[in-house]
């Protein structure tokens, strides 16, 4: 009697189990990172962190839960299902993307698979020591900002007067490397210090942007996706205020993100000849002819621009890159001595084929994620 | 008194319904200032703008980058009425759109063209229906949905 009661109760646990989706779990190993299991009460969890245009409608893509276990650039993956079945994954199968349903199976491209483990190749650079929110604490180190809990460490142990950031859209390590091997950045690559980085997930310009003002990793600023554009947490605009030093951020048609505690200068395309970095340019150069405060920010967009519509790395594509180094080595030129230049990105870009677009970036992959750092003093 | 009465129930039925219209405009606190290279810099106040004739542009293109794009309809003032009860300058090349939250944007005067200060969406009070992203927002046709700022605070016009 008693032994049929359980057997009852043991039937009843197992549907209420089943019934929510629960209970399932796969093994996540990787490169460099501790295994981890991805299990269903995380894909809940994650939920918020998917953007809206996602493609995965019965889950999240798995990379998002990829990058919360501190994976940070996938190089290739190979997955075991249950069937014994393997399946050999590059990084282009991600900006698919590879989707992580709530019923504990995998989707990528026509396959609907059960996982076992799920096995991640990652580039050895990305493990390296140097992320986005280095140039941060760059910052807050040689401005002598109050700057706390930074996911980032500084380049220099040198004090600047002034420090200009130089923040190219788009110009991720992959176009940094053929552009030097064009010989299209002497005024960027010229008695520098470059750094390979890796940026935040998803790359892209708001998330990136909150990373560099803030320092911080995308779970602790609070922009973790696109579309947001504020931030609770302080930025290096807030603490060089708070210091009494001067700022000024000069960006194109419009704010990346919402700047607060400094002066903001867009550059529309007011002569209409379809780019805003000419415009940046003049703003950049009149500004500082005016004074150099003590933190430049000056965005440059054209590099992001024409990768989304030519691709990335066409000859569209290089060409801005060397119209934006002549910008650079003008700027360079008319700051004072005392001052240290950091020249960066906030993502890649990788090739796509639609209609209207042959470039986009946001996936966990090296063509995304990795970007030049390059440091340069006046 | 019966005669009384059936001659006040038509001005209480026509006082009802213009109460009602008033009613439906939503209560909001909001402010949208017109400056720059303006001659008369303008403060209206939402049930300003309300009550200023609004153009209804419907099957509007919403090309979005976050998200499925959408065909829209939208009702507000139009922007040029507003430049020009302002006085914007002949010739102005742009607009900055200023945003509650901090965000702004530039807009160059072709762009704008068309533009409305929209107060409506589909018929319905985007202070209503979507709160986050109103009161009013600055629907340009011309350009993509990204470039329509919500939380519209200032126009300021460049020369």
């Amino acid at each position: 009697m008693i032994k049929n009661r359980l057997f009852f109760l043991f039937i009843i646990g197992s549907l209420v189990i089943t019934g929510c989706g629960g209970g399932w779990a796969y093994a996540v190993d990787s490169t460099f990172q501790d295994d981890f299991n991805i299990k269903a009460k995380m894909l809940g969890e994650y939920a918020e962190l998917e953007d809206a245009d996602s493609s995965c409608d019965k889950g999240i893509p798995l990379e998002i839960a990829l990058y919360q276990n501190g994976i940070r650039v996938i190089e290739s993956a190979e997955i075991v299902a249950k069937d014994g079945q393997t399946f050999a994954l590059d990084d282009q199968d991600f900006i698919q993307p590879v989707c992580a349903n709530e019923d504990g199976t995998l989707t990528f491209g026509d396959e609907i698979i059960t996982p076992v483990t799920v096995r991640i190749q990652e580039k050895e650079e990305s493990r390296g020591e140097h992320k986005i929110q280095d140039v941060t604490a760059t910052v807050s180190a040689v401005l002598g900002l109050d700057m706390d809990n930074l996911a980032g460490v500084p380049l220099t142990d040198q004090i600047f007067e002034h420090v200009v950031l130089i923040f190219l859209d788009g110009f991720g390590y992959h176009t940094y490397q053929k552009s030097l091997g064009l010989g299209l950045i002497p005024n960027i690559s010229s008695d520098a210090q470059i750094l390979s980085a890796v940026t935040v997930y998803p790359p892209r310009t708001s998330t990136s942007s909150a990373a560099l003002m803030t320092g911080l990793m995308p779970n602790d600023s609070g922009v973790f996706k696109s579309g947001i554009r504020s931030t609770e947490a302080p930025t290096m605009f807030d603490r060089a205020a708070e210091k009494g030093l001067s700022s000024i951020a000069i960006e194109g048609e419009a704010l990346a993100f919402n700047m607060r505690n400094t002066q903001a200068i867009l550059s529309g395309d007011r002569d209409q000849n379809g780019s805003t970095d000419d415009n940046t340019f003049r703003n950049a150069m009149e500004a500082l002819e005016n004074g150099v405060p003590h933190l430049t920010w000056i965005h440059f967009h054209g590099i992001d621009d024409r990768g989304h519509t030519y691709g990335p790395n066409t000859d569209e594509v290089l060409e801005k890159v060397a119209e934006v180094d002549g910008y650079v080595g003008q700027i360079i030129e008319i700051l004072p001595s005392d001052t240290l230049i950091i020249i960066f990105a906030d993502h890649g870009m990788h090739s796509i084929q639609e209609e209207d677009e042959l470039g986009n970036h946001g996936n966990l992959i090296h063509a995304d994620m990795v970007i030049p750092i390059i440091i340069k003093t006046k | 008194m019966k005669n009384v009465i059936k001659k006040w129930i038509p001005l209480f039925l026509l006082g009802a319904l213009l109460l009602a219209s008033c009613a439906s405009v939503p209560n909001v606190d909001w402010n949208l200032k017109i400056s720059g290279a303006v001659s008369n810099p303008l403060e209206v106040s939402y049930k300003e703008l309300a009550k200023m004739e609004q153009l209804d542009l419907s099957d509007i293109f919403m090309d979005k980058s976050i998200g499925e794009d959408e065909i829209t309809a939208w009702s507000g003032v139009p922007l040029a009425d507003l430049l020009a009860q302002a006085g914007a300058e002949e010739g102005f090349v742009s607009i900055t759109a200023l945003a509650a939250d901090g965000y702004a944007i530039e807009i160059t005067s072709a762009e704008a063209e068309g533009a409305i200060v929209a107060m409506q969406q589909s018929g319905e009070w985007i202070a209503e229906v979507d709160p986050d992203s109103g009161p009013i927002r600055l629907v340009c046709p011309q350009t993509p949905a990204n470039r329509w700022v919500f939380q519209l605070q200032e126009i300021q016009i460049n020369k």
